[in-house]
């Protein structure tokens, strides 16, 4: 398995780290400033392997990422480029016909009925073979598949999940399958991380706030419920997560020998 | 601008078309599910109510409709699909034969939810205007052409969206987008995995709930807090239908096939009262509205005075 480290300040740029990642899977203004190139700058520099990370991207903002991504495929070699906005690889799909970039599906777009913390305790009342058919990575659909293969896709970021692992297998027959060691659970287009600070852009920039990590537990239900507590049962499913930025991750504490790349967090 | 009306059987379609609705959308009973289903939700509403028909009632609903010249739209918009068997056949073929069936008794679009299975679908040559779910969370001019390139007619825009970006995605003649009306989630429809019930009720001692309104303790360098941090749901676009109207978005969608028919009949007559209006709506919208949405700064669609508006992200 290969390794890749997540970086967040080009002071962190080490001998050991071979292979950098850079850029979120929330915030286009995080993945625009002025930390990320000068991340990238440095790479350059040093002869690093390179994966942008990008996340879902608003129109005004299109042409942006990619003049950004245009740049820095033509001054860093064989540059990954991991796309969470479907718009986004479209615009790129010359890049990739060219071989300027190496694509690699994110997990925004990967999503399946499995990534829910509790997706165990849905579809009981459903027959075992209507629950098979039904739970597993979306990716495991060949008109999926083939589509990627259209785009030249031969690597996906997928969340773990060691009970759908045969799947998992079945799927790196086609394609190379990279994961962190957290599992993504939901992205808002608002930064509630910002919100919660009262801290709008660029002082939430400024203030790094979409890279602190936000441990959350939950505490009552708000929303149409006479009792609103919750069992201790449904409290261990929020268990180990937290918010960053607009995400709210899970924490993954296993080991995934299954994955052909881990992304590592840079420290 | 239609107005778009949820529909779970004749009966409230019927409600529906009264109401002023343009267009209706509905889902099937596929048979192989007892509570999940091709839709994206449950056969049955937490209160209990059925939201699906068969193929049979469909053929009246689509007769009726088209009878008024009321548009329907048929959900196959589960946003969850991989390969898998159900009787010995591949999963896939039921969906198609599920999309199929619709086609035949003449829906006059389909809802597709899922990548793989728009990939399918436009590989059919169906006889029918193919949608584009919020599921797939379009943000931008480059997804619109990507969903074209599947023969895509329309797309519906995602619940976090400003009128900006609205206007200018709209700007264009060779696509229908669709915009959310009334009510709303508080993350992106399609890139959260917070799942609500399906329609189980309580299961094994675990209620998710709707966890985007839960309060959560949260943890901020060992300073702890509490509060409802992720609720940012927006739930009235009536100060903005005008406008909309006037950049030609194709239809409102008024969401909530699992609510009470009659009362979003109700809200569907206000919608049609205020968008069908000459002069100020002020005297239009009942006090019980005002009270429940135009005191509250985070309840405007599409308007920049919404306070949770400066902090989505890309508007800047």
């Amino acid at each position: 398995m290969q390794e890749e480290y997540i970086i967040t300040n080009s002071d962190d740029i080490l001998e050991k780290h071979q292979s950098i990642a850079v850029g979120n899977e929330g915030c286009v203004y995080y993945l625009l400033g002025a930390q990320v190139e000068n991340i990238l700058n440095q790479c350059v520099i040093q002869k690093k392997k390179v994966r942008i990370i990008t996340p879902f991207i608003p129109n005004d903002y299109l042409e942006r990422v990619f003049l950004m991504i245009t740049h820095w495929s033509e001054v860093i070699p064989n540059l990954k480029v991991t796309f969470n906005d479907w718009g986004l690889i479209y615009a790129c799909k010359d890049l990739i016909e060219q071989e300027k970039i190496v694509p690699v599906l994110g997990r925004i777009l990967t999503r399946s009925m499995i990534d829910c913390p509790w997706y165990d305790k849905l579809l009981l009342s459903e027959n075992q073979e209507a629950r098979d058919a039904t739970f597993g990575y979306n990716l495991y659909h060949d008109s999926k598949l083939n589509l990627l293969n259209e785009f030249h896709i031969q690597e996906v970021e997928l969340n773990y999940h060691p009970e759908y692992v045969k799947e998992w297998l079945a799927i790196k027959q086609s394609i190379k399958i990279t994961c962190h060691p957290n599992n993504l659970i939901s992205v808002g287009r608002l930064c509630f991380a910002a919100r919660y600070k009262k801290s709008t852009f660029p002082e939430c920039y400024n203030e790094k706030l979409c890279l602190r990590k936000y441990p959350l537990s939950l505490k009552a239900k708000g929303f149409n419920m006479s009792d609103g507590s919750f069992s201790e049962e449904s409290k261990k499913h929020f268990l180990d997560m937290y918010l960053q930025g607009n995400v709210v991750y899970k924490e993954i504490f296993d080991e995934m020998p299954a994955a052909d790349i881990l992304i590592r967090g840079g420290d | 601008m239609n107005i778009l009306a949820p529909a779970s059987s004749f009966e409230s379609v019927r409600i529906m078309i009264e109401a002023g609705a343009d267009e209706i959308y509905i889902g099937a009973d596929e048979g192989i599910y007892n509570v999940y289903s091709f839709t994206g939700r449950g056969k049955i509403s937490p209160a209990n109510k059925h939201v699906l028909c068969d193929f049979g009632e469909i053929k009246t609903i689509v007769e009726y409709a088209h009878e008024k010249n009321v548009q329907v739209n048929f959900l196959g918009n589960t946003p969850f699909f991989h390969d898998g068997k159900w009787h010995e056949k591949e999963f896939e073929k039921q969906y198609l034969e599920y999309i199929e069936k619709s086609v035949q008794v003449g829906v006059d679009s389909v809802v597709i939810g899922d990548i793989g299975l728009l990939n399918a679908v436009s590989k059919q040559n169906y006889n029918v205007a193919l949608h584009a779910s919020l599921y797939f969370k379009t943000l931008n001019r480059s997804q619109v052409e990507f969903l074209k390139s599947f023969g895509v007619k329309r797309v519906t825009l995602p619940y976090h969206i400003t009128m900006n970006e609205i206007c200018e995605l709209c700007s264009r003649d060779d696509m229908e987008f669709e915009v959310v009306g009334y009510l709303g989630c508080s993350f992106f429809n399609g890139a959260c995995s917070f799942l609500h019930a399906y329609g189980e009720g309580v299961l094994e001692g675990f209620a998710p709930g709707v966890s985007c309104k839960n309060v959560y303790e949260i943890s901020d360098e060992g300073v702890y807090s509490e509060g409802k941090i992720f609720d940012c749901e927006a739930a009235c676009s009536l100060c903005s239908l005008k406008k909309l109207d006037e950049n030609k978005v194709t239809a409102l969608k008024i969401v909530g096939r699992d609510r009470d028919h009659r009362g979003t009949a109700e809200v569907i007559k206000l919608y049609k009262q205020v968008l069908d209006s000459q002069g100020s709506i002020k005297e239009i919208i009942p006090d019980w509205w005002k009270r429940l949405y135009c005191k509250n700064l985070t309840s405007c669609k599409y308007l920049d005075s919404n306070e949770n508006y400066k902090y989505l992200i890309g508007v800047i």
